[in-house]
């Protein structure tokens, strides 16, 4: 009987758990249905949130978001710069480009530019100013080139501008943040790597352009002329790269024609560079590149005093010296690119290996003469060879 | 006794050659005149009263766009507000080898208004620069600033020598 009750209890415990384990389904469908339901709240109100910043950044959406850019007349600006009343729906050029009968390259058939993404209905270009606030350079490497900038760009123009896509032809960006993105000014942070060409015929005392290049994605010079703003252009306050100090601000705008890249490609493009122009410190120049080898002439020189019997310490002097204008040029050579042309260090190693093969011909004459001209040849090295050798050193710093 | 005199005039020479590099580094002191042209409180106290005040001016006397900001305690802030902005004010610049290696200059007074300068003060900048426009097939496309200083600007105005 015991068991009997006991396998009673069991087997309504079993079915109670039955019970409830099919009672679970309906709460897990409950709870799941009021999960979805809080889910699509949720992420309605954060899918708002996210969209505003995509669409500041989505060139796409700002085409589409149709605010200004004019199709024939110019867009009108308010007295104080302010945002324009919208005009019209921003057309992209290309979709309005007429396509012959023959098929092809679509064309425009009005205004100066054939090009497909010429505008002619745009009403005259935009001129903005750009202006540049360079806050920062890091790792210049000098054998490549290369250089990280870190900047604030700045367009003002005088009319709505059409959706603008800066980029940057010598180099690539790591970060863009969008500070400012109105119809007549727009701002950017960047951060990035560019470069540019070397110019080291005076190296040591070498003075480089660190250039940044911009020209707008598609926006050709019927739509936007850009202009270098002077007085908006800086460098941030404590700005310095180390090893350098700054020579000069440039910052020009060029009118660039792509070679045909299609029939009717036509239009020019305006491109926007800014250079930095940075000198290397000057003494620390002279201390790395002319002193050493000033030392070793000089070393070399010395050698010149000692008579015939001590001929061992006079080759001494000139021959090991040779060895190491030799590993000093190379290491010399080893911290900058090939180059086409001699650089200045270049040039003073060359009087160095000039005027060492002079002491070692001023050394060797008494093996080609006679013994009888031994003093001879020694105050011809004297007499002639030291001012030669100021001569030829001198030329090769200053040449 | 001869040979003792051969070998002093060497040594003699480098304590002369010694002596005049010291003495090329010479503090100098110069009186100009500048333009103000922005002046901004920076900090203020509980109470509002200026703590560090910005002023920016421009050497009007020497050629070029030359623009300096200096940023002074609460007694140059409080002394200051009796210049305006446009207005013309006599500074007093101290022109000395700085410890980095090359020459610096320092504002000690504007006007009546004293401004003891600070070490390591990353505030105060300047801008020392001459443009000229890029000219290119006749048509200006750009311009050009030099930000090394010239001869001519260091006759007129020396203390910009680096």
């Amino acid at each position: 009987m015991a068991f009997r009750r006991g396998y009673r209890r069991n087997m309504t415990d079993l079915l109670s758990s039955e019970r409830k384990r099919r009672r679970i389904p309906s709460i897990v469908l409950f709870a799941f249905v009021a999960c979805i339901g809080l889910f699509a709240f949720i992420a309605r109100k954060v899918g708002a949130q996210e969209t505003a910043p995509r669409e500041k950044n989505d060139r796409t959406s700002l085409r589409l978001a149709a605010h200004v850019i004019a199709s024939a007349a110019p867009v009108p600006v308010t007295a104080d710069g302010g945002e324009a009343p919208p005009a019209a729906t921003y057309e992209e050029p290309v979709d309005y480009a007429k396509t012959g009968p023959e098929g092809g390259v679509p064309v425009h058939n009005e205004g100066p530019f054939k090009s497909p993404f010429a505008h002619p209905k745009f009403g005259g270009p935009a001129l903005i100013k750009v202006g540049i606030l360079l806050t920062n350079v890091r790792n210049y490497d000098v054998q490549k080139g290369t250089f990280e900038a870190d900047f604030f760009l700045s367009f003002t123009s005088d009319k709505a501008m059409p959706p603008m896509d800066p980029i940057f032809t010598n180099g690539k960006v790591d970060l863009k943040e969008v500070m400012a993105d109105k119809p007549t000014f727009k701002m950017y942070r960047f951060l990035g790597t560019f470069s540019s060409p070397l110019d080291l015929h005076d190296y040591p005392f070498d003075t480089q352009e660190l250039s940044i290049e911009i020209e707008d994605d598609d926006n050709g010079t019927d739509q936007i002329r850009l202009v270098a703003d002077q007085g908006h252009t800086n460098l941030d306050v404590g700005f310095g790269v180390s090893g350098w100090s700054v020579a000069s601000l440039d910052a020009r705008v060029l009118d660039h024609y792509f070679p045909d890249r299609f029939e009717y490609d036509d239009m020019y493009y305006s491109r926007y560079i800014f250079k930095l122009g940075l000198a290397r410190f000057g003494t620390s120049a002279v201390f790395t590149v002319f002193v050493p080898a000033i030392v070793i002439v000089l070393i070399s020189l010395t050698g010149l005093w000692y008579p015939r019997e001590e001929l061992e310490v006079r080759s001494n002097a000139t021959t090991p010296m040779l060895a190491a204008a030799v590993l000093f040029h190379f290491a010399l050579i080893q911290s900058l690119p090939a180059t086409a042309y001699l650089t200045r260090a270049d040039k003073l190693m060359m009087a160095v290996y000039a005027i060492l093969g002079l002491h070692m011909l001023l050394t060797w004459l008494w093996f080609v003469f006679d013994e009888k001209h031994t003093l001879r040849i020694m105050s011809l090295g004297k007499w002639i060879g030291v001012p030669l050798t100021f001569a030829v050193l001198g030329t090769g710093m200053f040449l | 006794m001869k040979a003792r005199r051969t070998k002093m005039v060497p040594l003699l020479g480098t304590f002369a050659l010694l002596a005049l590099a010291d003495c090329s580094r010479k503090t100098r002191w110069f009186d100009t005149q500048v333009e103000i042209s922005r002046m901004d409180v920076v900090q203020r106290d509980a109470k509002g009263k200026a703590l560090t005040k910005d002023v920016e001016f421009s050497y009007k006397d020497c050629p070029g766009v030359q623009v300096e900001v200096v940023r002074g305690g609460a007694e140059f802030a409080e002394c200051m507000d009796r210049y305006k902005i446009g207005e013309k004010v006599a500074v007093k610049i101290e022109y000395h080898w700085d410890a980095a290696g090359y020459w610096d200059w320092d504002i000690h007074a504007m006007g009546v208004c004293k401004r003891p300068p600070e070490y390591g003060d990353e505030a105060s900048f300047d801008t020392v620069q001459e443009c000229e426009d890029v000219v290119s097939n006749g048509a200006k496309v750009g311009f050009h600033c030099n930000r090394l200083p010239q001869k001519h600007l260091l006759q007129k105005c020396p203390w910009f020598g680096r």
